[in-house]
């Protein structure tokens, strides 16, 4: 049984690798979840938006994006699968998500965010899958506690569907690297 | 700041907020400088063409850069803007003499008309290759 909330949490928190993240590494993943999340998941996205993007901003998010995966190449990840919860429609059917992903270790925040219409991600995450506490390594009031930043290019299984809400669904999904 | 719901929520397509003068500097690595440094940074960029269209609309809708039309069909046309309308008035008042009066030749008549077709056919070209004459609008720096 996958464990989730705060012992999930406590889990993450507890990652060996969260202190080789460097200062450097640090700034890159303040970007990535705040102002400039959007820059860089439009470029990872390849969406038409980033087409019009110039070498400053391109080679921006290139520097972002390598030391975020820097950091997270330093995580051994979780000892024990645990349950993440997403907002979003359906994985894509070739299971791949271009850009980073966040959750959050809490079910009743995400379910909490959620409109009643929206469909949310109940993301079964094996042991040893590096996944970022965000928290455990940025200082700021505006985070929500328990958010975690998943790899970029990560893959996801669908394994099965349910209704939720007024027209949401919830889609039980496993995450599987690339 | 973006929020977690938001980050969430994100997917193409999905509204988000603008590019500002802020994310223009951390990308250019001068959030920190003084301005002087930072509009120096900003020229070199624009000199070198090297940032993107939101980054300059972030700068120019802050009032850190101006569109300048410099050379080509469009910013000849902006530069002489009197001149040509002087060109203008002068040929219709041409035509309309040539039309009314006796004593214009028909040479003068077709002279006369075809100066005044003459800025309505550069108008034309100018609507229909706009892009292509709008390359020569360059941003520069307001200090």
């Amino acid at each position: 049984m996958a464990i989730e909330g705060r012992r999930a949490l406590d889990l993450l928190a507890a990652d060996p690798g969260l202190a080789g993240i460097t200062p450097h590494e640090r700034v890159a993943l303040a970007e990535i979840t705040g102002n400039r999340f959007w820059l860089v998941q439009q470029v990872l996205w390849d969406t038409p938006e980033a087409q019009h993007y110039g070498a400053v901003e391109r080679d921006f998010v290139e520097d972002v994006v390598e030391r975020v995966d820097a950091a997270m190449s330093r995580l051994e990840g979780p000892t024990e699968a645990l349950v993440i919860y997403h907002l979003g429609p359906a994985p894509p059917e070739t299971g791949q998500v271009p850009g980073y992903l966040s959750g959050v270790v809490y079910r009743d925040i995400a379910l909490e965010l959620a409109r009643p219409s929206d469909d949310v991600w109940q993301v079964l995450v094996p042991a040893r899958s590096r996944i970022l506490l965000v928290g455990a390594v940025l200082d700021s009031a505006l985070l929500t506690p328990g958010e975690v930043l998943i790899p970029r290019g990560s893959r996801f299984i669908l394994d099965s569907v349910s209704e939720r809400g007024a027209d949401g669904r919830l889609f039980s999904v496993e995450l599987r690297f690339t | 700041m973006s929020s977690l719901e938001q980050r969430m929520r994100w997917r193409p397509g999905e509204a988000h907020p603008p590019l500002d003068v802020d994310d223009v500097l951390v990308m250019l690595g001068v959030d920190d400088r003084p301005e002087s440094e930072q509009r120096d940074a900003v020229d070199d960029a624009l000199t070198r063409g090297t940032l993107g269209a939101p980054s300059v609309a972030a700068l120019r809708a802050a009032g850190w850069i101006e569109m300048r039309r410099r050379g080509g069909v469009r910013g000849t046309l902006h530069a002489w803007e009197p001149l040509v309308a002087l060109v203008l008035i002068s040929m219709l008042a041409l035509v309309v003499w040539a039309i009314w009066s006796d004593d214009a030749s028909p040479l003068l008549r077709v002279v006369a008309t075809l100066g005044l077709a003459l800025p309505v056919i550069v108008h034309v070209l100018v609507a229909r290759y706009s892009a292509w004459f709008d390359r020569d609008v360059v941003p520069r720096t307001r200090r």
